[in-house]
């Protein structure tokens, strides 16, 4: 029996945003970035959450009668938990009305196994298989170095969707393993991508290299942020940093912003950086669709942006 | 910009028109199909069968003044003086055919190309004084003791007429001249005086088609005295020779096949005087092809004008509605018919049998843009790429496939399973929505016989008592309380579940056995076989497939309220039986904290847990595996399963007392093999893994499954590659049929309105995935803007 554990925070069935196919999405917790529009801010940290759903509470208080440090501030806006709390899980295994979300959990090889495999037949019919994601999925390398083969064994196709900021002795060990990477491209300018995912790009762009060279199938992702990602010299200087390290990736997918995670931020009670930022812009994204071109990939995809703008 | 509705298109000017004056039910003062009753005139008579309309709750209350009305109304038809003695079989047939010389208005409607105006009827029974007392005194008693199972939640049944799928293939090779000569034949074969009646008033039937040809005749030869423009003068005189031929004489092209088909439809319905309901084609891409190929190659034909001709066909079928037309909103309609097209699905050797002329059925499906005829589309692991993308695409522009999927390997099975041989089945086709039969020698009553399967569950913690009235209804099972294990409890279950079956097909058998006696159709037996054969009426049995459905109705709702009494009260020991019969009798009212309890922490059918799927898959199999052991003692009809929940986990929702899955009294029941409304918490994928292990080949009419998603799940070919992909896999390990909704703004909206009824509701966003009901608000409101985008 595997002991090795790995800390998620969501198995998603029936994905079709995450590689090629019908997929299942295991999204991994910690991240080493901290951008500024993060879709999942729940993976940031390898702390676990509690979220109180409103939505499904009916005020019976088992929660608070049972938290054994009374860690439980009930507001006008919703439970609060305070610092006394340290997770143990009480309250939201006492709560009937499962109004006490848990976000991240631990789970063994064996388990999350079994879990994705149920899927095969979609995953055969499809082309599709497993990607893990997150967060970033190579902070937790041992749980992929396990995983991974016996996926493999069974065949079922594996995915990397990572942002590449990790050492390259981790990059190369596990990356190998996977039949296809999701690769994270946000900014070129050095100094911007500090200021805005809190990291250097250096490493990012380094192991970019290495990926190009490996002949390891890729997918690349670029975040169109408005404001931030999504002025024309950016996109050229990645357009050309691709075509020159990264020239047989078989698509790049230029994603529109969007704040459907603004709820999870509140939730979460952190502050949402990007609040108000508009959509992107169709004659914005098309434009710099037609800059990525530079590129010389011949698949490029947009999507989430304003039509008619 | 906003989401692009499903829309009629793409139309000619003529129906165009068509279609407008359909749709204009309170100004088309000069034409409405609506019931026109018929009598003998005799005092006795009557013209309305209860067991017709067991199955419509909604009009029960109404029986009587329907009853009397529709005599009162009655026009009457001058009989021969020596009626009464014939058999009852050759009166009916008799009186159909006056009143189709006689008395239904025909009318030629402007611009049409298939032409037959009037069907709603509601015909004399033709039964003596001493028959119609007879058949009075056994109906209405009938109907008491149906009513009263129905007004306790157990269920309702009748003798219902349609959902079948006549011989048309038939009709189309031979014409009613050749099913004429077949009777003669057969006749000259037969000695006995009782079956010589029979075949006589077959004989008579084969008339019929001939009456409404010359009535169609005189009608057109009318307006072509009229007609000035030269291009409707040719048209009205090609259709002058096509009504005079068919359905008589074998239609010889594309045009006269369809004018046969609607004749021969039309009148069905006329005959049962029943509008529509079930009534279904078959395979009309199949034996419709060969009529379609041949005109194109003699050139006698274009793409187009099929199309035209098509669009004209479909459209007379939407009149079946006008017998509802002053009924509530919408022109009453209530899209209850189902007169059902079938398309595509393999052949003998398991091959693909879409041809062009399916494809361009599709086309007219998308462009006309109406409820009837209601289109089946068969897939199999062998469906052509073309067909499903050409399915794909339709969904997605119909916001909500405007038809049924029909998986044919699951289905195929299931249609073994009633006795159907292995080299036959791959014909099969269904009718109404989905429920399968076979072509042409097949009534399996899918209608007839609806259970509420929940009920089982309110009896077994009652001693067999309704909750609410405390009648002693079921067998008595014992005190709950006293249950010590949980097969204490499964086995009163059990037996309260076989007794509310039992039940509903004592009804429908006693239903089935008052048609048999006094209610023959001989007019529809002509196209069933082997009623010419055997002598024997479609009604006495004369059908090859002869069936009576049950249709079990709330399975999810009975299995998950099952699993958690056996998980929370005797596995987990969480809560106790008592508190459990409390919080019940009290509607959850004051026990909110159990009721979450039910909710959350047992398992729940469409999660592909084996606890809770094992559970429904036992009680599918148990009650599946039951009726078929049974026969309808007048007819033989045996008895057999299906998951059709019509309107009914709607109708019971008040008489079935609160659950133990958390439902409170008066909340919807499950419906088809759909799981409880909102307790999919696992996805798609789930929900099929737990539908494919209900083990539906047990059940041979099918079984009804809705599953919503996102219309950006299919906004660009990849994705709909996917989306076939699913498919694909739906029909590998999922179940007999699927309907598909595509989730609008409008729904949005209304999720915004009504969150607890929405809670299933899957938002997909790129790259990211959430319940609708559970995001902030101005997110709801961002994404509402973003559907109308589309994404």
């Amino acid at each position: 029996m595997n002991r090795v554990t790995a800390k998620i925070f969501n198995i998603q069935t029936m994905s079709t945003e995450d590689g090629p196919g019908i997929r299942t999405t295991v999204f991994m917790k910690g991240c080493p970035l901290a951008c500024l529009w993060c879709q999942n801010p729940e993976g940031l940290s390898m702390k676990i959450h509690l979220v109180h759903h409103r939505l499904r509470c009916i005020g019976c208080g088992t929660c608070r009668e049972n938290c054994p440090r009374g860690a439980l501030i009930f507001t006008e806006q919703g439970i609060v938990f305070s610092s006394d709390c340290r997770t143990c899980l009480t309250c939201a295994k006492a709560c009937p009305a499962n109004a006490i979300r848990v976000i991240g959990e631990e789970i063994t090889v064996d388990d999350l196994l079994a879990r994705l495999l149920q899927d095969l037949p979609f995953y055969r019919n499809s082309g599709g298989g497993v990607t893990f994601s997150g967060g970033e999925c190579l902070l937790q390398q041992q749980f992929l170095l396990d995983i991974l083969p016996r996926l493999k064994e069974k065949d079922v196709h594996v995915c990397l969707d990572t942002c590449g900021y990790i050492s390259p002795e981790i990059f190369r060990e596990v990356v190998p393993l996977a039949q296809l990477v999701l690769y994270d491209l946000k900014l070129f300018d050095d100094e911007k991508h500090r200021l805005y995912t809190g990291v250097s790009n250096k490493l990012i762009l380094e192991n970019a290299c290495w990926l190009g060279r490996s002949g390891i199938p890729v997918w690349i992702r670029v975040p169109i942020i408005p404001g931030y990602t999504d002025d024309e010299e950016n996109i050229e200087a990645l357009a050309l940093f691709i075509k020159k390290n990264l020239p047989a990736a078989q698509r790049i997918d230029l994603l529109g912003y969007n704040d459907i995670c603004a709820g999870d931020y509140e939730k979460l009670r952190m502050d949402y950086p990007l609040k108000d930022t508009p959509r992107v812009k169709e004659s914005t994204m098309m434009n710099l669709r037609r800059i990525m071109e530079q590129s010389g990939v011949k698949e490029i995809t947009v999507s989430n942006f304003e039509k008619g703008v | 910009m906003t989401v692009k509705m499903w829309e009629a298109g793409n139309l000619s000017p003529r129906v165009k028109r068509l279609r407008d004056e359909y749709w204009s039910f309170y100004e088309r003062e000069y034409y409405r199909n609506e019931c026109l009753a018929y009598t003998t005139g005799d005092p006795w008579d009557e013209v309305y069968a209860p067991y017709n309309w067991g199955v419509v709750p909604e009009v029960f209350l109404f029986t009587q003044i329907t009853r009397h009305t529709m005599k009162a109304m009655a026009e009457k038809v001058e009989v021969p003086p020596d009626f009464y003695r014939l058999s009852i079989a050759e009166r009916r047939a008799l009186f159909f055919n006056l009143v189709l010389e006689k008395h239904l208005p025909a009318q030629v409607l402007e611009g049409e190309l298939i032409v037959g105006s009037h069907f709603n009827t509601a015909l004399s029974k033709n039964l003596d004084p001493k028959e119609t007392a007879q058949w009075v005194k056994a109906t209405y008693r009938w109907f008491k003791r149906m009513n009263e199972a129905h007004n306790l939640g157990l269920g309702n049944t009748g003798a219902i007429p349609g959902h079948l799928i006549p011989n048309y293939r038939k009709v189309l090779k031979i014409g009613f001249r050749g099913i004429a000569e077949q009777v003669a034949e057969r006749m000259a074969r037969e000695k006995s005086p009782e079956k010589l009646a029979y075949l006589n008033a077959l004989k008579i039937s084969t008339e019929a088609p001939l009456i409404i040809s010359r009535r169609y005749a005189k009608v057109i030869l009318g307006l072509l005295e009229k007609e000035m423009d030269p291009e409707r003068r040719d048209e009205l005189s090609r259709m002058l020779e096509i009504v005079s031929r068919v359905p008589y004489e074998k239609p010889r092209s594309f045009w006269e096949a369809l004018q046969a088909l609607w004749f021969t439809h039309m009148l069905v319905m006329a005959a049962e005087s029943y509008p529509g309901a079930g009534l279904s084609y078959g395979r009309i891409d199949q034996y419709l092809y060969p009529f379609y190929k041949e005109d194109l190659e003699k050139g006698v034909l274009t793409r187009e004008f099929a199309k035209e001709l098509l669009h004209c066909f479909w459209i007379k079928h939407n009149y079946a509605y006008d017998y509802q037309g002053r009924v509530a909103r919408n022109q009453g309609i209530n899209s209850g018919f189902g007169q059902l097209i079938t398309l595509s699905g393999c052949g003998p050797q398991g091959e693909d049998l879409t041809n062009d002329l399916t494809m361009l059925m599709l086309e007219v499906i998308e462009e006309i843009n109406l409820l009837e005829p209601k289109p089946n589309i068969r897939v199999h692991r062998n469906s052509s790429p073309e067909l499903l993308k050409k399915m794909a695409s339709m969904i997605k522009k119909a916001q909500g496939a405007p038809f049924l999927i029909n998986f044919d390997e699951i289905s195929m099975k299931a249609m073994e399973f009633q006795g159907v041989p292995r080299q036959e089945v791959w014909d099969y086709a269904p009718v109404g929505c989905l429920e399968n039969t076979m072509q042409g020698n097949d009534r399996s009553g899918t209608v007839d016989c609806n259970v509420n399967l929940a009920k089982a569950v309110e009896l077994s913690l009652n001693d067999g008592k309704d909750m609410a009235t405390g009648k002693q209804v079921g067998p008595r099972t014992g005190d709950p309380r006293q249950f010590s294990t949980k097969e204490d409890f499964l086995k009163a279950f059990y037996r309260q579940l076989d007794f509310v079956v039992d039940h509903l097909m004592d009804l429908a058998a006693e239903a089935d056995g008052i048609r048999c006696r006094y209610d023959p159709i001989p007019y529809l037996s002509l196209m069933v076989d082997d009623c010419i054969e055997k002598a024997l009426d479609v009604n006495r049995g004369g059908a090859v497939y002869k069936f009576i459905t049950v249709e079990g109705v709330g399975l999810a709702t009975a299995a998950d309220s099952v699993t958690a009494i056996c998980k929370l009260v005797f596995d987990d020991q969480v809560i106790t039986m008592e508190q459990l019969l409390k919080a019940l009798q009290e509607d959850f009212k004051g026990h909110e904290v159990l009721q979450q309890i039910l909710i959350n922490r047992a398992p729940k059918y469409g999660n592909n847990d084996p606890y809770a799927d094992g559970i429904a898959r036992d009680i599918n199999s148990h009650w599946s595996k039951r009726v078929i052991q049974r026969t309808s003692p007048a007819t033989g009809r045996r008895f057999r399963a299906g998951y059709l929940s019509w309107n009914y986990w709607i109708s019971y929702a008040p008489l079935t007392a609160s659950m133990p899955d958390g439902r409170p009294r008066g909340q919807a029941l499950s419906n088809g093999v759909c799981c409880v409304n909102g307790v999919d918490r696992k996805g798609a994928t789930a929900v099929v893994a737990s539908v494919g292990r209900l083990g539906l080949e047990t059940v041979p009419n099918g079984a009804s499954h809705t599953m919503s998603f996102n219309p950006s799940f299919l906004r660009d070919e990849e994705h709909i590659e996917k989306f076939i992909a699913f498919l694909k896999t739906y029909n590998e390990i999922g179940g007999s049929a699927l309907q598909i909704n595509m989730i609008d703004p409008e729904t949005l909206r209304k999720a915004l309105e009504n969150p607890a009824d929405y809670t299933n509701l899957l938002v997909r966003v790129t790259g990211y995935n959430a319940y609708f009901v559970h995001l902030g608000p101005e997110v709801q409101q961002e994404i509402i803007r973003r559907e109308a985008h589309a994404i």
